[in-house]
């Protein structure tokens, strides 16, 4: 009895959240956003980086 | 977008990152070397001498809390200064309380934990070795963490919130809950009840604190390192909340076959088997999402999270499988579950805990970074990992056959003594790839990380994209379905609590109420004080105290626990790992003597044994035990008594209680002798020597089973029989029959330090028996005259048959109330040489109730007795 909750439970969570996804394209849009959201934060960190180290290298290059 | 914020690489505090990050490799080595030293201690288990601050136990405590608080802790913090600024575009709460945090997490709790679980302060209990007074400090640290990352995140809105983040929350938040059902609640709820609890832990702290983090690290630094977004954020998050409702669910699978009830225990199968599917999906979506950067990616943190996406897979399905009842009755309690559990914590959750750190590392502009350390350290790790994986899964597979054919305890840990060796080899090439990893984040130029990445990837970054935003509607349903499903997350938590923590412990206490006898005995002061000693000395961590309901288990060990016999475990000792055999039922199977000398010199009584030496709990001898040696002796002697006190009526009345419960039935059909099934017997009901084994099989078994208290040569003379008393027998001064031979391999030889051999078949009976009779040269000295002989008579009547008996059959009235309760000699099937025979009359013997006779018989009344007894001998015409 308590298996079959589970079970069931479990499986009508991922069928709805499933479902949601085939059946509402904005949804779908929705949820695949932070992917790419987060792809850009990552990349602007690393470019911050990378032009920190520019930067310091740039430094110590120069001619006193 | 013009801010006058600072950039996002400003936000990220390098110092903390760099701080918990160094603090991380630091404990990890520890902790490595504390692994080191208790794989040693398998096959050299006097390595440490009897120091019982580097005893097996107690390293063994200190090395799984090393791993998980110290290394995997530490480096997940390194990874949440870096990430949380990245993921959330805000600087985490305040340095202040990341110092804060920093210093209880490493001085209040791994320092002082180390020291108190190597001083004998700890829990006996798996993944919560941790005493209390450390895990209060625990609690505080994971509340910290909430107040340190988790604003930075509720500042966004939920329908923004990459999958990583709901990792990092989800770890934050349900860690606090769990962690207190396996560290605190057994020490409140007793025995089977607290073991239920116990079980969810072991699971949670894996399942809610260890991989939800590492799956962080994962889902960060593949995009971060490839490039590219993740293939699906949809089947991320289908994942996320999969194995959140799941994870909590699969608690009870580590008591499968256990008295906790069956209902709970079929749904966590269920649960693993469904958390399995989970994680295909999730594996998948790694997968897919580094299509392209090669098996062998040339970025290192790259290279360290796609084996890490490897190891997962593998170690959940195996996972899945292994709570299945099937393979569970095989191989739970082998090598195989030390298998598992290293590939999960030093496979899958450490690779992905080195990729997050040096991709953090990498981006620190003041940091040290040495490459090729770094390539070496990966190679080593992944070499050493599959090889103690692979090593240890082969040597379970073993373990478990000879467990289910009944094979003797002894020749499991004989048979694993190569695997063991093995293991000790991959854990140097683990060790070698850690103080690799330290090289490769302290050594080389400052800076280095960035200039490499910018090796690794020379294109520049493109533009920054604007994300794909959705109608608000579609925001709000996003953000509502995200709020439902977490309610349902901690919904599920809830009911993981109820189903496989508080309703069994309805059920057992109910049980419990129903079963137990009136008044069953507890423990004694004394025996408290041993249980402390024993819980302490991580004797639960070889020995288990759960006779499980199979018939395996039910052969070698006796009847299957039930839950009333644990009323008084605080907290339970059930353990997960048999090194040694069972013990729940051990009480009355040794003498109290054969503890002393077991404990003192393990390897004197049973040459095989891998048991450390505990002779600090003793004044130099086993003659000399100090208190907590009597406590713990004492203690051992009460493991089964409740219930063989409670049998027959107890049993009856118990059975009664449950006419319905199929499994709990197994508890009272299965043995007819609640207790240990090896232990000494009366004599008779022997069944035949077979043909015997091979001469040579006899002297092995000799040498393996028999030396250590007879000698090589049936001398009496082994290292352990100075401390036995009686003393072993001189088998070279006694003649046997084969059918006195039988007797005393089966039943043993009751009061004396010699056990029943039941679990060896009857041609390694046999064989032995030839070799004792081989052994066997008694002189009969000078010859008996009739006058000797009627003498011998007189006087056998007159002061010897009250205890062996008018026919020497060693059943004289006085025989069952002897004051020491060795039995007479049968005199009809055993003869001593004539040498000896005056010896025992003139000094008796030592540990039995035999006296000197001197003061009561003549030179030549002793002479003539011995003649007299000597001519009772039968051969085998019995």
């Amino acid at each position: 009895m308590i298996t079959t909750i589970i079970v069931v439970a479990s499986l009508a969570l991922a069928g709805a959240f499933s479902l949601a996804w085939l059946l509402k394209p904005d949804l779908r849009e929705q949820i695949e956003a932070p992917k790419h959201l987060f792809h850009d934060q990552v990349r602007q960190y690393d470019r911050g980086v990378q032009d920190t180290r520019e930067r310091s290298e740039g430094a110590a290059d120069e001619p006193e | 977008m013009q801010t006058t914020e600072p950039a996002t690489e400003h936000r990220v505090d390098t110092l903390l990152v760099a701080a918990h990050g160094i603090a991380a490799l630091v404990t990890l080595l520890i902790a490595v070397v504390f692994g080191l030293i208790i794989s040693l201690q398998f096959f050299l288990p006097d390595l440490t001498g009897s120091v019982l601050p580097l005893g097996w136990g107690r390293l063994r405590y200190a090395h799984t809390q090393g791993v998980m608080f110290g290394w995997l802790g530490n480096a997940f913090l390194a990874f949440l200064y870096h990430a949380v600024p990245v993921l959330t575009g805000q600087a985490v709460t305040s340095r202040r309380l990341g110092l804060w945090l920093f210093g209880i997490w490493n001085f209040a709790v791994m320092i002082p934990g180390w020291i108190l679980v190597l001083a004998g302060v700890s829990q006996p209990l798996e993944w919560a070795e941790f005493p209390l007074a450390v895990d209060v400090f625990i609690l505080i640290a994971l509340g910290l963490c909430a107040l340190q990352f988790l604003p930075a995140f509720f500042r966004r809105g939920l329908e923004t919130l990459y999958v990583s983040s709901w990792y990092i929350i989800g770890a934050l938040v349900f860690t606090i809950m769990a962690f207190p059902m396996g560290n605190i609640v057994p020490e409140l709820v007793p025995g089977a009840a607290g073991a239920a609890f116990s079980g969810l832990w072991i699971h949670d702290a894996v399942g809610l604190f260890v991989t939800p983090l590492a799956l962080a690290i994962l889902y960060f630094v593949i995009p971060a390192s490839t490039g590219r977004p993740i293939f699906s954020h949809f089947l991320s998050m289908l994942g996320f909340w999969g194995l959140f409702f799941l994870y909590p669910l699969n608690g009870t699978h580590h008591y499968v076959f256990s008295v906790i009830p069956m209902a709970a225990q079929i749904s966590a199968i269920a649960a693993s088997a469904l958390l399995g599917v989970i994680v295909v999906i999730v594996v998948t979506n790694l997968l897919m999402s580094m299509r392209g950067a090669g098996v062998f990616p040339r970025e290192v943190a790259l290279r360290f999270v796609a084996m890490s996406t490897i190891f997962y897979l593998i170690v959940s399905v195996q996972g899945a499988m292994q709570a299945q009842m099937s393979l569970q009755r095989a191989v739970h309690f082998t090598d195989w579950v030390v298998a598992h559990s290293h590939l999960a914590m030093l496979g899958f959750a450490t690779f992905a805990a080195i990729g997050g750190l040096i991709h953090a590392w990498q981006r620190i502009s003041w940091a040290r970074y040495n490459a090729a350390a770094l390539s070496w350290a990966y190679g080593l790790l992944v070499v050493g990992v599959i090889a103690m994986f692979v090593d240890l899964t082969v040597a379970g597979l073993v373990q478990a056959e000879l467990w289910l054919d009944g094979s003797p305890w002894l020749d499991s840990v004989r048979d694993s003594r190569p695997y063991w060796i093995v293991r000790t080899f991959s854990g140097l090439l683990l060790g070698g790839g850690f103080v690799a990893l330290l090289v490769g984040l302290t050594t080389g130029p400052r800076g280095a990380g960035a200039q490499t990445l910018a090796n690794d990837r020379p294109e520049p970054a493109a533009a920054v994209v604007t994300p794909r935003l959705a109608p608000a509607g579609a925001g709000r349903v996003l953000t509502m379905s995200y709020v439902v499903a977490g309610v349902a997350g901690v919904a599920f938590f809830v009911m993981s609590v109820s189903l496989l923590g508080v309703w069994p412990q309805q059920i057992l206490a109910e049980q419990t109420a129903a079963m137990a006898p009136p008044n069953p005995l507890g423990l004694t002061a004394g025996e408290e004080r041993g249980r402390v000693v024993y819980a302490r000395e991580g004797c639960a961590y070889c020995h288990t105290q759960q006779i499980r309901y199979t018939d395996a288990d039910i052969t070698r060990f006796g009847s299957p626990t039930l839950a009333w016999e644990t009323r008084f475990d605080y907290p339970h000792l059930w353990g997960t790992r048999r090194i040694g055999p069972d013990l729940s039922r051990a009480g009355a199977t040794r003498t109290e003597n054969w503890h002393y000398v077991h404990l003192y010199a393990p390897r004197a009584v049973s040459p095989l044994s891998i048991m450390p030496s505990y002779a600090a709990l003793f004044d130099g001898s086993p003659d000399r035990p100090t208190q907590e040696a009597r406590d713990l002796v004492a203690y051992l002697e009460t493991l089964g008594r409740a219930r063989e006190l409670a049998w027959p009526e107890g049993d009856a009345n118990a059975a009664a209680a449950v006419p319905d419960d199929r499994w709990a039935q197994m508890a009272f059909a299965a043995s007819s002798l609640n207790a240990h099934p090896g232990r000494t017997q009366p004599r008779g009901n022997v069944p035949a020597l077979g043909s015997p084994a091979s001469a040579d099989t006899g002297m092995m078994l000799w040498a393996h089973n028999c030396a250590g208290c007879h000698g090589e040569t049936g001398g009496g003379d082994g290292p352990a029989a100075q401390w036995l008393r009686p003393r072993p027998t001189n088998l070279a001064e006694h003649e046997y029959t084969r059918s006195r031979l039988a007797d005393a391999l089966w039943n043993g030889v009751h009061g004396t330090s010699m056990p029943g051999w039941r679990d060896h078949s009857s041609a390694d009976h046999a064989a032995l028996a030839e070799l004792v009779m081989g052994f066997s040269d008694p002189q009969p000295g000078p010859a008996a005259s009739a006058q000797q002989l009627s003498l011998g008579q007189r006087v056998y009547a007159q002061h010897c048959a009250e205890c062996h008996g008018a026919t020497g059959a060693g059943d004289g009235f006085a025989a069952n109330d002897l004051p020491v309760p060795v039995a007479p000699t049968d005199f009809r099937n055993q003869r001593v040489s004539y040498a000896a025979g005056v010896g025992i009359l003139q000094d008796g013997v030592d540990g039995t109730s035999m006296a000197p006779w001197t003061d009561r018989l003549s030179a030549a009344e002793i002479e003539a007795v011995v003649h007299y007894v000597r001519s009772l001998f039968d051969g085998d015409n019995l």
